[in-house]
């Protein structure tokens, strides 16, 4: 039996089937808990605020609009979430050290995570860290679109939608994003 | 008439396109023939390949419980008390509770099962009648207990008077404040989702 699509899943929660919307939470899950925790670098924090992305879907599930898909929909809402948390944390971070600029720049707010890392063995550990470090090096508007593609799995069409994008744009900011990201990968791609 | 042959550039910037399906047939089949004769370009992907498959690996797992924590932890919404199924089971529940209660009234015997409708009807009626009376008291009640507090402390003077007709004019304001900043608020997500 084909599965169904995401706005036929949307339509049935609405007609009454609440319980069916675990089937979009298992769908969109692992990509979304991946994409947040690229940009908050928490484990915690990253399932915490997915689950409150699907809690504000939820809710407005009755203004979804089917002529448009739900992963761009979902992504939205993360990406404005993430976005919020991020400048939370720099708040915080500013008020702590009262050394901020005040500037409204994503690429400032880093800092490291308290969090242990999610991976078990060592190799793993410092393949991920490698690349965690490859995508905070790069500028914010080339890690937002490596992130939606490599971790939300979004295609470019998504993306463009999401971003609001031309699509040659988004190819050619990918290229680059990429290209940056393998030269300081270098060391582990060339084994 | 003949198609431009594509430079080396364009093939690099091809290369990343293919593994995400976003190259047609044709430049597919260009970009085989460029790396059949093209080492740098061969070596470029190896290389991508690599990170592709790096980048996968670093994924982490979510946890166990998460759909489990989100489908307990769904909030109330608006749609879902208008949902017929909502009311429904509503329905559903006060006509069982009806004929239960008829069945425990009337008694199990053949005579009592034929007037069961009936008393099925007439304890749904006693109930719904004495809930929506028992409700009017309360609310009587507590408006007359309002009322007596309020007289207790606004009879004391013109300023108590005054004092709480300010109260009352600063709590209409932050509540139309909050229906403007909620209604700007919908209006903003409803664009952001198209």
């Amino acid at each position: 039996m084909p599965q169904p699509n995401d706005a036929d899943l949307v339509a049935d929660i609405l007609k009454g089937e609440q319980e069916r919307f675990n089937e979009l939470v298992g769908r969109y899950q692992g990509r979304l808990v991946n994409y947040l925790y690229r940009l908050l670098r928490s484990t915690q924090e990253a399932e915490d605020l997915a689950q409150e992305v699907f809690f504000k879907l939820y809710r407005a599930l009755d203004r979804y609009d089917p002529r448009y898909k739900f992963s761009t929909w979902l992504f939205r809402v993360a990406q404005n979430a993430a976005i919020d948390q991020i400048r939370k944390r720099r708040l915080v971070l500013v008020s702590m050290d009262r050394q901020g600029t005040g500037s409204d720049d994503m690429g400032t707010w880093e800092f490291p995570s308290p969090d242990p890392s999610p991976y078990r063995d060592q190799r793993n550990r410092e393949r991920g860290e490698a690349i965690q470090v490859a995508i905070d090096g790069l500028p914010w508007d080339y890690r937002e679109l490596i992130v939606l593609r490599h971790f939300g799995e979004l295609s470019y069409d998504e993306i463009a939608k999401l971003k609001e994008m031309p699509l040659g744009t988004v190819k050619n900011k990918l290229f680059r994003g990429r290209q940056m990201m393998k030269e300081k990968l270098q060391d582990f791609l060339t084994d | 008439m003949n198609m431009k042959q594509p430079d080396h550039t364009t093939f690099r910037e091809w290369l990343y396109l293919e593994p995400d399906g976003e190259l047609k047939a044709g430049e597919r089949s260009s970009l085989q023939q460029h790396l059949a004769a093209c080492a740098s370009c061969r070596q470029e992907r190896r290389e991508l390949v690599a990170f592709n498959e790096m980048v996968d690996e670093s994924k982490i797992a979510v946890g166990q419980d998460f759909t489990v924590e989100v489908m307990t932890g769904l909030p109330a919404t608006g749609w879902e008390t208008r949902s017929p199924r909502t009311w429904l089971a509503a329905v559903v529940a006060v006509l069982l509770l009806g004929i239960g209660s008829a069945l425990l009234i009337g008694g199990a015997g053949q005579e009592a099962m034929s007037a069961v409708p009936i008393a099925a009807a007439a304890a749904v009626w006693e109930l719904l009648s004495s809930s929506a009376l028992a409700g009017a008291g309360m609310l009587a009640a507590s408006w007359k207990g309002l009322g007596i507090a309020f007289q207790d402390v606004l009879g004391q003077s013109v300023w108590n008077i005054v004092a709480f007709g300010v109260l009352i004019l600063c709590l209409d304001l932050l509540l139309l404040r909050y229906l403007v900043r909620r209604r700007t608020a919908d209006a903003k997500s409803d664009h952001n989702q198209t």
